[in-house]
């Protein structure tokens, strides 16, 4: 069984390398974003109250992480669709070593596509002004590792039942957009009206925001953030939800 | 009564239905071991419906199956083991090569790296593709892919080969290579093969066929048997008017004349049909197109069986 998801995921990440646009659309797009809008309202909120214009790109900076590991893990979902379509899925199905390897292949290769992304934009973090030294990067790796996971699950989810990814699509602009953007990303949850505010505390993707912006926050020889080991339990509880929600789908046979 | 071969599938009763429409009912075949057997039907018989059951991808509704000697209910996981599957639309990953795609194959029936590589050599080499192994599969004709996808499904060793519609969207002449090279594997290792197809003339080289139609089955058994069921030779005579001759012919008595567009069917009551042949060229030559001596096809028996010719079948157009 571990044979086969380690080939499975190795098949994903394989996939991805060999699709050039993939590796720059994935890898320039949060990127793009984070620089625009770090610039633009970095300014606006400059004229609006005190803050410096650093101070935004530092800000948005969890959430363009947090953006490419939904992203990836939504998009290396996606394939599902495809491998279903195209007749890919139907010759593991028929393999002896079933659902489960299937299942921990795509989460596992979806995951370390997610968090290989991400390290590579933690690389340029001393430009947001933000300095993790290795204690915090090893927390950082766990937390994210654990968050694409729990992300890839819910992609797996919502894609295993669909056959065309136009639909997939829709759900991605319905609920992934609003999930990230409702998670502390774009706008702390201080200033916002109440409701948002209610919203954004049931959002569990606010708590993974929370962490990694604790760890990126923790300067060398700083303690580690006080409420990071409360959002990392919420993380990973969600997670393993998603994760069994996921097993209980796939093991059904149609 | 219990038979003294073996049998690689045996089916009995097998019915299924998605939601309330019937979609099989009551299959009953036997694939015996080393033999190769035909589901043909015309599209939307019920054919894929069938072979999806029986490569475990659908769950087992009515009736009972064994493939290689077990219940495919109660062990569906030692049956996979068992075939080799070759589904209708491709199933490998047109991103990776050749030997990537069967290293992953390998890898999901829990093969180990040398054994593995020399298994990947050895089924290269048999489909004639061992030059291949580092292209990428989209960069590889239609053909070819067959040819991957085959040394993939061998790659495990199974005993039953099953392949649905395995030469969709091949011209002729790449079907007829596939069908050699496939007689040529069987040949060599101890393989059952099943196979569905929607083509007359590729039922004939099968041991057995079964003849489906909506989802029933409306004949089965060795095809020569099946041909040998539907009455002798006959003789086809071409004509531009073939119901005023059929009426000429049927005059002579102890003749049986029926006419078709474009032709007239004889059937000699008496005797055999080769001479019948002869005569009737000798004394209608001079309204006749043609004159062909005709063995029946599955196409008639599909015809005597339902009632309707093979290529309107419904729901088509």
């Amino acid at each position: 069984m571990l044979r086969a998801a380690y080939s499975l995921a190795l098949r994903e990440i394989m996939r991805f390398l060999r699709q050039k646009n993939r590796v720059i659309g994935a890898l320039a797009t949060p990127v793009l974003f984070w620089f625009l809008l770090g610039s633009g309202v970095g300014n606006s909120l400059v004229q609006a109250g005190s803050r410096d214009r650093l101070d935004y790109l530092s800000y948005f900076f969890p959430g363009i992480i947090l953006m490419i590991i939904l992203f990836t893990a939504i998009f290396s979902t996606v394939s599902i669709i495809e491998d279903r379509k195209e007749g890919f899925l139907q010759g593991v199905l028929v393999a002896p070593s079933g659902w489960a390897a299937i299942l921990f292949g795509k989460l596992m290769g979806g995951a370390i596509l997610a968090v290989l992304q991400a390290l590579t934009v933690v690389l340029v973090a001393p430009y947001a002004d933000h300095h993790p030294d290795l204690r915090v990067l090893a927390y950082l790796v766990a937390v994210m590792s654990v968050l694409a996971v729990g992300l890839t699950a819910l992609g797996f989810l919502l894609a295993w039942p669909m056959d065309s990814t136009q639909g997939f699509h829709a759900v991605i602009n319905l609920l992934f957009v609003p999930l990230w953007l409702l998670s502390g990303a774009l706008f702390p949850p201080g200033g916002s009206a109440e409701w948002v505010r209610v919203l954004m505390r049931f959002n569990p993707l606010s708590y993974a925001h929370n962490a990694l912006q604790g760890l990126l926050a923790t300067k060398p020889g700083m303690p580690l953030p006080a409420d990071l080991s409360q959002d990392f339990s919420i993380v990973i509880a969600v997670t393993l939800v998603l994760v069994m929600a996921c097993a209980f789908q796939v093991s059904r046979r149609s | 009564m219990a038979t003294a071969s073996l049998a690689a599938v045996e089916a009995e009763g097998v019915g299924y239905a998605y939601g309330r429409k019937r979609v099989l009912d009551n299959i009953t075949f036997r694939l015996e071991e080393g033999g190769m057997f035909c589901i043909l039907g015309p599209n939307g018989s019920g054919k894929t419906t069938l072979f999806k059951i029986l490569s475990t991808i659908f769950a087992l509704q009515d009736g009972e199956i064994s493939i290689a000697g077990r219940s495919l209910r109660e062990f569906p996981t030692p049956i996979r083991r068992k075939i080799g599957v070759l589904f209708q639309n491709p199933a490998v990953d047109m991103k990776l090569t050749v030997r990537e795609n069967l290293r992953h194959h390998g890898h999901l029936y829990g093969l180990e790296s040398h054994d593995l590589e020399k298994r990947i050599n050895k089924n290269l080499e048999a489909l004639g593709i061992e030059d291949r192994g580092g292209d990428y599969v989209e960069s590889l004709s239609g053909g070819l892919r067959r040819r991957v996808e085959i040394a993939k499904a061998l790659l495990t060793r199974p005993s039953i080969l099953l392949m649905d519609e395995p030469t969709t969207g091949l011209d002729p002449a790449i079907r007829a290579e596939l069908w050699s090279i496939i007689s040529g594997i069987r040949n060599t290792r101890k393989l059952s093969v099943l196979f569905t197809t929607h083509l007359l003339e590729e039922a004939e080289p099968a041991d057995e066929i079964l003849l489906l139609d909506q989802g029933r089955s409306v004949a089965s058994g060795p095809v020569a048997e099946l041909r040998s069921s539907l009455g002798k030779e006959y003789v086809r005579l071409g004509s531009y008017q073939p119901k005023k001759l059929a009426a000429k012919i049927r005059r002579e008595g102890e003749i049986e004349a029926t006419a078709e567009p474009a032709s007239v069917k004889v059937v000699p009551v008496r005797g055999v049909a080769a001479p019948l042949a002869i005569r009737l060229w000798r004394q209608y030559g001079k309204e006749v197109t043609s004159v062909t001596l005709c063995r029946p096809t599955l196409e008639d028996l599909f015809i005597q069986k339902t009632g309707r010719p093979w290529s309107s079948s419904p729901g088509e157009i």
